[in-house]
């Protein structure tokens, strides 16, 4: 069985996306030097007058000045990559139907049913099933059942009927109807069937078989035989990445942690060399310490970026190991490699500056060492929240979990059209201040101070800080923040920034209904 | 009283060699105050001139020092100190000195910024004085090609809010810039060793741009240490300190000194005019801080120019020392 899903980048990012479900879809591409490129469009798109090949920025004219639409069309970067991983992952999910499913091309699926569709009650209800398993998530898909691979493969591209099933040994007659491109015919051999008014297979079956491979090559002899199901033909099955797990027995339990980390640098090369053939590189790490008596140790090391270097592992490995206390022998070791990914692949450009790679490889670096020794929640950015409360208007990610935050785009992204990637921080609500607003130091728990103030609402005069009497000088405020009753710990407090006699500047807040003061932090 | 130039100038022409294309070593060196006792601890100014400028040196005394001939003490004292002073650095191109976008700051360094790999000593004369404030600013500008800022805080209590312009791109025209809250990792370490190793690891990596760290105990090896990581690394490494540490020795390339400068309003004009109005406009003013070279490796160094930062924008320029006009004009009773 063959299932063509037409268009599969512009469906996926309509199921990744869901939410821009009803907009019309663009995906456009960096076309080199000539800036970007528009390679894929919905019919929505076409109608709007955006067709393959054209100039971003001409698009986002058009859509620009056009006000029919009600929706403003989506535009995003073709990522050839992800479509080929996502269609992988698909076959993985097709493997309830068959147990060899393979890829073809961009955007078809090969399921070798045979021996599977009485399961299903026969190849008509499998076809239907399928439909409405994916259906469900809103894919769009072609089937088509048949002896052949090339013979599936032809009907189900054809587009004539959704689903369509060739009964055995019938392939030879539907296809003599179909044009010749439906043949998988490279595309210099199809050119010249083309300039010869060579149209449909029936045509090319009535030419003489032996001249075929010395005017149009070999391919086209191979391919109709394929198709015809004169020549076998093997779908290659997809395979899903299996846990890479390797592990080691001690024949006596050591604590020598010299040995233990001999005995890991072999493991991990081996994990490592084991996913190096499917060009993937480590994310997470799992060591296991397995005791005879005792519970076992666990230690877990993150990257931020797959790495493929069991060096770099080691050294990550070797500082988490520094840091653990083994409390009892060690029997026996085990290695998983719990998150995997594909190694990002760019090509160099002439022009290209390596030092830029090279920084971002550093970086990476860096994070993963200071993660892996300081922990993974010690290392953080930032997140802004739009809170009243100071405490709460931060919020701290791990540097690791924000895996691509740091991925500067080099390209000319334009700003406005594309959706935020979902990676970008969220950036709502009020959350710039005048410079001066909230103090550089600010402790978790405010401090009480002595101040001395001349009216019970009024500023404070004179507080006391360390051991010394400080004298206001200048004062703002009060700037009142309070937060609502259903908080834990409502806050309501007089906020006032006050600048000493010698020039230090301090942030004071009065409990408003206690009256006291609190020093919560210093302008620095 | 003078010491003569020939007696000044031999060590150092011994040690440098005659091809040596140094500046002349300070031609003459006068001692104040030499004919004080110096069984007191306290310190002793030294002036000496170089071309036009005119450089102060101070000795610090941590103990009495009980000798009969305070003039020859004063005078190995004078000698040690230009023994570390030698001008042996060479000066960095132009084109790669990192300039702090603080135009007065530059003014002061001997380069007119930066080079990179070094390490910048910042110390704040009392807390709240505003160190931190300028740090972060020269910071946000000294972030290039890409890289990173890394904010090392032992005391977790760096509050990101309060930098100025935290979410806007550093060139507005540009898309691809992004803004300070992206580059900026910040660590938690949890012990002063941990704090060291995330600093030292940091300085040495080239995707840095800027290591900022709070940090007041530092031994002369780990400074060391530090010094050479930055080195390795070419970043900028900025160490907030307190004015306490300015008595240890340090390996650090700059040391810039922050005081607070009292503002000149005086405090009842102020007091009635921000009780009396509490309009928009007398929410914000500008603060005022003392800015010192202490000390440039290599370099002969020193001065300190008055600066003044804009409470409402973060701006930081040279300070007027006239009344701000806002403030008479509410002392006016307006």
């Amino acid at each position: 069985m063959c299932v063509w899903l037409p268009e599969w980048p512009l469906q996926r990012i309509r199921i990744v996306q869901p939410e821009h479900k009803h907009r019309p879809t663009v995906l456009y591409a960096e076309a080199s030097r000539k800036g970007h490129r528009i390679v894929a469009c919905c019919q929505a798109a076409l109608r709007c007058g955006i067709t393959p090949g054209m100039p971003l920025a001409e698009a986002q004219g058009l859509t620009g000045t056009s006000r029919t639409q009600q929706a403003e069309p989506l535009f995003c970067e073709h990522n050839p990559e992800e479509d080929r991983a996502a269609l992988n992952r698909l076959a993985g999910w097709c493997q309830r139907y068959s147990p060899a499913v393979g890829t073809e091309g961009e955007d078809c699926l090969l399921l070798d049913v045979t021996g599977c569709a009485h399961l299903w009650g026969g190849e008509q209800q499998l076809s239907r099933e399928f439909h409405r398993a994916v259906g469900q998530w809103g894919l769009t898909a072609g089937t088509a059942c048949a002896d052949t691979i090339g013979a599936a493969w032809a009907i189900a591209r054809s587009g004539e009927s959704r689903e369509t099933v060739v009964p055995p040994g019938q392939q030879a007659a539907v296809l003599r109807s179909l044009p010749v491109r439906a043949l998988r015919l490279p595309a210099a051999a199809a050119g010249k069937l083309e300039e010869l008014a060579i149209r449909r297979i029936a045509q090319l079956q009535q030419l003489p078989r032996a001249s075929l491979s010395s005017r149009f090559g070999p391919e086209v002899a191979r391919r109709l035989d394929q198709a015809l199901g004169a020549l076998p033909e093997q779908i290659e099955p997809v395979r899903l990445a299996e846990p890479v797990e390797v592990s080691l027995e001690f024949e006596y339990s050591t604590g020598d942690r010299g040995a233990l980390e001999a005995a890991l640098t072999q493991l991990v090369e081996q994990a490592v060399g084991q996913l190096s053939t499917s060009r993937q590189g480590v994310q997470q790490l799992e060591i296991c310490l397995v005791h005879a008596e005792q519970q076992n140790t666990q230690l877990t090391v993150g990257t931020l970026r797959p790495s493929p270097s069991e060096a770099h592992l080691m050294e990550l490995v070797r500082t988490r190991l520094e840091r653990t206390e083994l409390t009892e022998e060690v029997a026996g070791l085990h290695v998983t490699i719990t998150a995997a990914a594909p190694l990002e692949s760019r090509q160099h450009q002439l022009f290209d500056t390596v030092e830029h790679s090279h920084t971002d490889q550093e970086f990476a670096r860096l994070i993963d060492r200071l993660s892996s020794r300081l922990g993974r929640q010690q290392v953080v950015r930032t997140e802004l929240i739009p809170d009243a409360q100071p405490e709460f208007a931060v919020r701290w990610v791990p540097a690791l979990d924000s895996h691509t935050a740091h991925r500067p785009s080099r390209q000319n992204r334009p700003t406005q059209q594309i959706q935020q990637p979902p990676f970008a921080l969220p950036i709502t609500g009020p959350v710039t201040w005048p410079a001066a607003a909230r103090p550089l130091r600010l402790p978790a728990e405010p401090e009480p101070v002595g101040v001395t103030s001349l009216m019970p609402d009024g500023p404070p005069i004179r507080f006391r800080y360390g051991d010394r009497m400080q004298t206001v000088g200048r004062w703002w405020g009060p700037e009142r923040i309070e937060t609502g009753w259903w908080r834990e710990r409502p806050i309501r407090r007089d906020y006032y920034r006050v600048e000493t006699h010698s020039g230090q500047r301090f942030w004071l807040f009065r409990h408003v209904t206690q009256g006291s003061w609190f020093l919560h932090g210093e302008f620095e | 009283m003078v010491v003569s130039p020939s007696e000044c100038a031999k060590p150092d022409a011994a040690r440098t060699g005659p091809a040596s294309p140094l500046p002349p070593i300070l031609s003459s060196f006068r001692f104040l105050d030499s004919e004080k006792e110096l069984t007191q601890t306290g310190k002793v100014c030294t002036h000496g001139q170089h071309g036009q400028t005119i450089i102060t040196r101070t000795i610090y005394l941590f103990a009495p020092m009980p000798s009969p001939d305070n003039a020859q003490t004063i005078r190995d004292l004078a000698r040690q100190i230009r023994r570390l002073e030698r001008t042996t650095q060479p000066a960095t191109p132009a084109d790669r000195v990192l300039s702090t976008g603080i135009p007065p700051l530059d003014g002061l360094l001997p380069d007119r910024g930066f080079p990179p790999g070094t390490l910048v000593e910042w110390l704040s004369a009392s807390p709240g004085c505003g160190a931190g404030t300028l740090a972060f600013t020269a910071a946000a500008r000294l972030l290039r090609n890409d890289r990173a800022l890394v904010v090392v805080d032992p005391d977790r209590s760096f509050h990101p809010p309060a930098l100025p312009h935290l979410l806007q791109p550093f060139r507005p025209s540009l898309p691809e810039q992004t803004s300070l809250l992206e580059r900026m990792v910040i660590v938690h370490p949890e012990t002063e060793r941990d704090a060291l190793w995330a600093l030292e690891q940091s300085l040495r990596c080239p995707a840095v741009a800027v290591t900022v760290c709070w940090l007041d105990h530092l031994r002369s090896q780990v400074c060391r240490r530090l010094q050479l990581a930055v080195e390795t690394g070419g970043g900028i490494g900025m160490l907030l300190r307190s004015g306490e540490c300015r008595v240890d020795p340090s390996w650090a390339d700059f040391r810039l000194l922050v005081e607070p400068l009292a503002s000149m309003s005086s405090s009842s004009s102020a007091f009635l005019s921000a009780a009396g109005s509490l309009s928009a406009d007398s929410t914000w003013s500008s603060r005022q801080l003392r800015l010192e070279l202490l000390h440039c490796r290599g370099r002969l160094s020193g001065g300190a120019v008055e600066l003044e930062i804009d409470d409402a924008t973060g701006h930081v320029r040279l300070a007027s020392r006239m009344a701000p006009a806002a403030d008479s004009y509410r002392a006016a009773g307006a």
